[in-house]
C-alpha cells in the first residue's frame, strides 16, 4: 500500500500534461517543465519561466503556482522575466514512438506494395503459390494462363468476358470438345434429355444441397474452369479433386449416400451389344465341352480376356490367341462345300445365236459360258458409260435369253458383250491399272484400293485370255477402230463342257462347318481310294492357293479370289467399301460377301453398326479409347483382388436365357440388344463403396468432362499453345450416355 | 440499462450467430461452385478496414459516432469474426505464395497482439487498481523524481543531525540506484520485485546501527521505498497496456495496405465474383 497519495489533483498545482504530443519537455521528469513545451519537431522553445504582465506602470511575475508561483526577484525593468530557463533536450513521447513505428510500418508496406506491383521480380511476388507440376512444365509466364486486363472487371459483362477469355487460355491446351464450358461438355438439349431420362425421383440429400442448387451458376454464359480447378496450391496439389456435393449442386436428384440413394443401375456395364457376335452361353455350355475341341477350349475368362495397360478395360485377346484354335481353317475355306473362292471376273453367258440371227457381230466368244455378270464386274462396267447405258437398257432382261428381247435390248446386249470383252482385253493388256480406274479409286496409292485389287496377278489374266479368247486382243482392237468383223465367229473356242470341280469327300460330307452352325455335325471320315496316277497329278486350282490368292476355272470362264485366312485385306476392304454404299451394285457385293455362308464368313462374327456417319463393320472388339471420356469409368485391375471363387463371374453373371442372338441378324442398332450377362447392380458396388472403405465420391466412378478429346500436348521446353492447336486438330464426337 | 454480463452474452451470441451464418453461407456457396474466395475476401477486407477505423475514431473524439466503449466492443467481437472469415477465405490452408505468406504473418501478428491486448486490458487494470493509488502514466517520472529528492533530503538531514554516514552510505550504495531505476517490464505480470525486497531488508538490517535521531529518517526512507514499489508496479503495468499497441497498430496498417494490394491482384488475375 502506498504510503500516501503521490498525485495532487489541485488544478493550479499540476503541470499541464500533453500525452498526445509527439515530444515532452526534457525537464518534465524533474518537475520543472517550461510553460511552452517542445515544438512540433522536437526543438526546445524554453526562454524563461514566465511572461511578465504589465499592471499599470509595473511589471508583475506570472509564474504558475505549480512552478512555485511569483518569483521573489520579479520581472526586469524592461518587462523581461528575470528567471531564465536553460534549454532542455525534449524527449519523444510514448505515443510519438508508436506513431513513428506506425509510419515506418506503413512506409515499409507501401514500399513492398510498389515492389510487388512494379518490381522486377513482381511475377514471383504476385504469384499466390507454386503451380502444379503438370502446369509448371509448360507455363513460363503469368500471361500463359492469365488474361491481364488493364483494370479488374467490375461490370457483369466485363466479368463474363474475362471469364471467357480466361477459359480460352485453358482450352488452348485442354481440348474438351465443342462446348467445354457447358456442364459435362454436353449441349443443353442433351442435358435436358439426360435429366428427363433420369426422372424426378425425390432428393434425399442434405438441405445444403438444395440451397446450393439455387445458387449454382445456372444460366451463366460459362462456368469458369477455376470454379473447380484451383491452381497455385503447390506442386502436388490435386487439381481434379472436387467434392461430391459440388457435383450435385446442379443435379435435380440429390443424395448423400451411394448405397442408399444413388439411382439403381439399369444395364450397367452393358450399354451396347458386343462388336463380335460371340455367344458366351452356348460356347461355355455347349461347344467348349465338346470332346473334339476340349484340348484347345478355354477354361477361364482370362484365356480370352486380358486387362489393358492402364488396368481399366478387359480387352479381348487377338484372333490368333482366341478363336483361331477352332475357326482359322474354316475362314480359309477348308472343308467347305462348293467354291472356296469368290467369283470376281467371269465371262457371262450371251444368247449368241439370237444375236447372230439379227446380224450382230460378236466375234470370238465361248458358247458354253454360263452365269451372269458378277457384282464386281458390274461395278467395273458401270464405270464405262456405254456399258452402263447397255445395262440400263437391258434392265432385268437376261442377255443369255434374248429370243423375246426387243431390238434395243439385243443391241444393248451386244454392246455389253463388247464391253465385257473390252474390259477383259484391258485387264490382259494393262493389268491392275485398269482395275484402279474402273473401281473409281480417288487416290492411286489408297491402301483400300490396293486391298480391293487384291494384288491381282496380271499374268493370270493373260493366261485366262489366251485360254478363253485367244483372238480377243485383235478383235477388240479392230472393234475399237470401227473395222468390220466377220458376221460369223472365226472360231469357236474349243473348250469342253465344264466339268465339276473336284470336291473333297470329307468336305462334301460335312454340309457346313463350326462357324456355320452352333450344332456341328460330326466330321465324316472318308477314305480315298488310293490310285496310282500315270503321270504327276496337278492339284485342283483351289487347292493350289490354299493360303489365299487368285485362281481360275476354264470350264466356267471364271476368275476367283480365295481368302488367305482371318482379316483378309481383300474381303475387309470390299466389305468396308460396300457397307455404306447404297447403290444396287454395292449392295449386291455386300450381300454376296456378308451372306451367312459367304466365303470368309466375315460377318458370321463381325457385326455391322449403323452410326451417324453411316454403317460400319466392327472389325475389332472394344479397344481402349484413352481419348473417349464417358460419364462412367471403371478400373478392372483395381478389383482383381476382390473377386471370389467365381472369378470374373463374381460380378459378370451369365444370363441363362438364350436371347443373345436376337441382338444381331437384321438389327444394326447396337443399342438394341440382349446381353449374355446379367447387369451389375448398385448393391454389388455398394458392398465395398461406402464411407470408411472404398469411398463413394462421385468422381471415383464418374467423369465430369465427357466427350472425345486428346490429352494436352505441350512441349516441356516451352509453351506454344497456338502451335499445339494447329498441329493437333481435335476430333469431337458427342459423349455417350 | 443492461448489465455488463448481459451485454457480453448478447454480443457473444450475436457474434456466434453471425459466425455460423457466414460458415453456412461459405459452405453453401462453395458447394454451388460460387467464387466464395472472392466473396469472403471482400468481406475480410471490409472487416479489416472497419477494425482499423476504430483507431481513427479515437483520434476524432468530438464526432458523435457512438461511444468509444461501444466501438471497442464492436472492435473486439468483429475481430473474432474476422478470424473466422480469414479461415474461410484461405480455406483453412497455409498459403504458399510470398504475398500470401506475408499477409498471413501480418494477420496472425495483428490477431495475436489484439488477443494479448484484450487479455491485458481485462486482466491488468483490476490488479493495478488494487495495488494502490492509480497514477497518470505520464506523471510517473515526475513522481519518481520527487521520491528521489525526498530520499536525498532525508539522508542529508540524518547525516547532519546525527553526524553519521550510515544512511548516506546506504543511499549511495543501494537506495539511490534503486530509486533511479526503471522497473522490469514484466513486473506487473510477475507480481513481485526482488530488488525492492533486498533494499527493504537492507534498511531493516541497518536500523540496529542507527542513532535514535536517524531512526525517524529511516522510517521516512522505508516509506519512500514502499512508494517506489507501488510506482514501479503502476509504471510496468501501464507500460504493458500501451506496449502491445506498438505491435497491433503498425501491423494492422501494414496488413491493410498489403490486403488492398492482394485484392487488386486477385481481381485483376481472377476476375471472378
Amino acid at each position: 500500500m502506498l504510503r500516501r497519495l503521490l498525485q495532487s489533483f489541485i488544478h493550479n498545482r499540476n503541470l499541464y500534461d500533453r500525452p498526445q504530443d509527439e515530444w515532452t519537455c526534457g525537464r518534465a521528469a524533474e518537475g520543472c517543465p517550461c510553460i511552452y513545451g517542445p515544438g512540433k519537431k522536437g526543438e526546445c522553445r524554453a526562454t524563461c519561466q514566465c511572461q511578465p504582465a504589465r499592471k499599470g506602470d509595473r511589471w508583475v511575475c506570472t509564474r504558475q503556482i505549480s512552478l512555485g508561483g511569483a518569483c521573489a526577484t520579479g520581472p526586469m525593468p524592461d518587462g523581461k522575466c528575470s528567471c531564465p530557463v536553460p534549454p532542455c533536450r525534449p524527449k519523444r513521447s510514448l505515443r510519438g514512438h508508436r506513431r513513428r513505428l506506425t509510419w515506418l510500418a506503413v512506409l515499409a508496406a507501401l514500399g513492398g506494395a510498389i515492389l510487388i506491383l512494379g518490381g522486377r521480380n513482381r511475377a514471383e511476388w504476385n504469384s499466390p503459390g507454386p503451380i502444379t507440376s503438370q502446369h509448371a512444365t509448360s507455363a513460363q509466364r503469368c500471361a500463359d494462363c492469365h488474361t491481364e486486363p488493364n483494370l479488374p472487371p467490375l461490370t457483369p459483362e466485363g466479368i463474363a468476358q474475362h471469364a471467357h477469355a480466361q477459359n480460352q487460355l485453358c482450352l488452348k491446351c485442354h481440348d474438351l470438345g465443342p462446348q467445354p464450358a457447358a456442364p459435362h461438355g454436353a449441349s443443353a438439349t442433351r442435358l435436358a434429355q439426360l435429366t428427363t431420362a433420369r426422372g424426378s425421383a425425390d432428393s434425399t440429400g442434405p438441405a445444403i444441397l438444395a440451397v446450393a442448387r439455387t445458387l449454382a451458376p445456372r444460366g451463366a454464359p460459362e462456368l469458369a474452369c477455376a470454379a473447380c480447378h484451383s491452381e497455385h496450391h503447390g506442386r502436388d496439389f490435386d487439381l481434379k479433386k472436387v467434392g461430391s456435393r459440388e457435383c450435385q449442386a446442379c443435379h435435380q436428384q440429390q443424395f448423400d449416400h451411394f448405397a442408399k440413394d444413388h439411382p439403381q443401375f439399369t444395364s450397367y456395364p452393358y450399354e451396347r451389344r458386343t462388336r463380335l457376335q460371340f455367344d458366351h452361353r452356348t460356347h461355355w455350355q455347349k461347344h467348349f465341352s465338346d470332346p473334339r475341341v476340349a484340348a484347345v477350349a478355354p477354361t477361364s475368362c482370362t484365356n480370352c480376356h486380358e486387362p489393358v495397360e492402364d488396368g481399366r478395360q478387359m480387352r479381348v485377346k487377338n484372333f490368333a490367341q482366341t478363336c483361331a484354335a477352332c475357326h482359322a481353317d474354316q475362314i480359309a475355306g477348308a472343308g467347305r462345300a462348293g467354291d472356296t473362292g469368290i467369283s470376281f471376273f467371269q465371262l457371262p453367258a450371251f444368247d449368241l445365236a439370237t444375236l447372230h440371227q439379227v446380224g450382230i457381230v460378236t466375234g470370238d466368244y465361248p458358247e458354253f459360258a454360263e452365269g451372269g455378270l458378277t457384282p464386281f464386274m458390274r461395278w467395273m462396267l458401270e464405270g464405262d458409260p456405254a456399258a452402263s447405258a447397255a445395262l440400263a437398257t437391258l434392265d432385268q432382261t437376261d442377255p443369255a435369253h434374248l429370243a423375246q428381247a426387243t431390238p434395243a435390248q439385243k443391241a444393248a446386249a451386244a454392246q455389253l458383250l463388247w464391253s465385257v470383252k473390252g474390259l477383259f482385253a484391258d485387264l490382259a493388256t494393262q493389268g491392275q491399272e485398269v482395275l484402279v480406274r474402273r473401281l473409281g479409286a480417288t487416290a492411286k496409292n489408297d491402301p483400300a484400293t490396293a486391298a480391293r485389287i487384291g494384288q491381282l496377278p496380271a499374268d493370270n489374266i493373260i493366261l485366262a485370255q489366251q485360254s478363253w479368247l485367244p483372238g480377243l486382243l485383235g478383235e477388240v482392237a479392230a472393234h475399237r477402230r470401227g473395222e468390220a468383223l466377220p458376221a460369223k465367229p472365226a472360231a469357236v473356242v474349243p473348250v469342253a463342257a465344264p466339268a465339276p470341280a473336284p470336291v473333297p469327300a470329307a468336305a462334301a460330307a460335312a454340309s457346313d462347318d463350326l462357324l456355320l452352325t452352333d450344332d456341328p455335325a460330326p466330321a465324316a471320315s472318308a477314305t480315298k481310294e488310293a490310285v496310282k496316277p500315270a503321270t504327276l497329278e496337278v492339284a485342283d486350282a483351289e487347292d493350289r492357293v490354299s493360303r489365299g490368292g487368285w485362281y481360275r476355272r476354264d470350264e466356267t470362264y471364271t476368275l476367283y479370289y480365295r481368302p488367305g485366312g482371318h482379316a483378309d485385306a481383300f474381303l475387309t476392304a470390299w466389305l468396308d467399301t460396300t457397307v455404306r454404299d447404297a447403290t444396287p451394285t454395292a449392295t449386291a457385293i455386300f450381300a454376296q460377301l456378308s451372306a451367312r455362308d459367304a466365303t470368309g464368313l466375315c460377318l458370321k462374327c463381325h457385326t455391322v453398326d449403323d452410326t451417324p456417319h453411316g454403317a460400319r463393320v466392327n472389325w475389332r472388339t472394344r479397344q481402349p479409347q484413352p481419348e473417349q471420356h464417358e460419364f462412367t469409368k471403371f478400373k478392372h485391375a483395381a478389383h482383381f483382388s476382390l473377386v471370389g471363387d467365381q472369378g470374373c463371374m463374381t460380378c459378370h453373371i451369365m444370363d441363362g436365357e438364350p436371347n443373345y442372338p436376337k441382338s444381331f441378324g437384321a438389327n444394326r442398332d447396337p443399342a438394341v440388344f440382349h446381353s449374355n450377362f446379367v447387369p451389375i447392380t448398385r448393391d454389388s458396388c455398394a458392398a465395398c463403396h461406402r464411407p470408411g472403405e472404398a469411398g463413394m465420391d462421385c468422381l471415383l466412378c464418374h467423369n465430369y468432362h465427357t466427350g472425345e478429346w486428346r490429352a494436352p500436348n505441350v512441349r516441356a521446353s516451352g509453351f506454344h499453345p497456338e502451335s499445339v492447336r494447329k498441329a493437333e486438330p481435335a476430333v469431337h464426337t458427342p459423349p455417350k450416355s | 440499462m443492461k448489465s455488463f454480463r448481459s451485454r457480453r452474452w448478447t454480443s457473444f451470441f450475436l457474434t456466434l450467430a453471425a459466425a455460423v451464418a457466414l460458415a453456412a453461407a461459405w459452405l453453401t456457396g462453395r458447394t454451388a461452385l460460387r467464387p466464395v474466395a472472392m466473396y469472403s475476401g471482400a468481406l475480410l477486407l471490409a472487416l479489416i478496414v472497419g477494425l482499423t477505423l476504430f483507431n481513427a475514431r479515437k483520434k476524432l473524439p468530438f464526432l458523435p459516432l457512438l461511444k468509444a466503449s461501444t466501438w471497442m466492443q464492436v472492435h473486439v467481437y468483429a475481430g473474432w469474426l474476422t478470424v473466422l472469415v480469414y479461415g474461410l477465405h484461405v480455406g483453412f490452408h497455409w498459403p504458399s505464395g510470398r504475398l500470401g505468406l506475408m499477409l498471413t504473418g501480418l494477420f496472425y501478428l495483428a490477431t495475436a497482439s489484439g488477443m494479448v491486448g484484450l487479455w491485458l486490458s481485462r486482466w491488468l487494470p483490476p490488479r493495478l487498481a488494487r495495488s494502490g493509488e492509480s497514477l497518470i502514466y505520464e506523471r510517473i517520472p515526475l513522481l519518481r523524481h520527487r521520491l528521489q529528492v525526498e530520499a536525498k533530503e532525508a539522508v542529508h538531514l540524518a547525516a547532519t543531525e546525527a553526524n553519521s554516514t550510515t544512511l548516506t552510505d546506504f543511499y549511495l550504495r543501494m537506495l539511490g540506484p534503486y530509486l533511479a531505476s526503471e522497473p522490469w517490464w514484466l513486473l506487473a505480470m510477475a507480481g513481485d520485485d526482488s530488488r525492492h525486497h533486498r533494499v527493504r531488508a537492507e534498511l531493516t538490517e541497518l536500523r540496529r546501527y542507527l542513532d535514535p535521531r536517524e531512526v525517524a529518517y529511516a522510517d521516512q526512507l522505508a516509506e519512500v521505498i514502499e512508494a517506489k514499489r507501488g510506482l514501479d508496479y503502476q509504471l510496468a503495468g501501464q507500460r504493458l497496456l500501451k506496449l502491445w499497441l506498438f505491435v497491433h497498430i503498425p501491423v494492422s496498417y501494414a496488413l491493410l495496405i498489403l490486403s488492398l494490394v492482394h485484392a487488386w491482384l486477385a481481381m485483376r488475375y481472377t476476375g471472378r465474383w
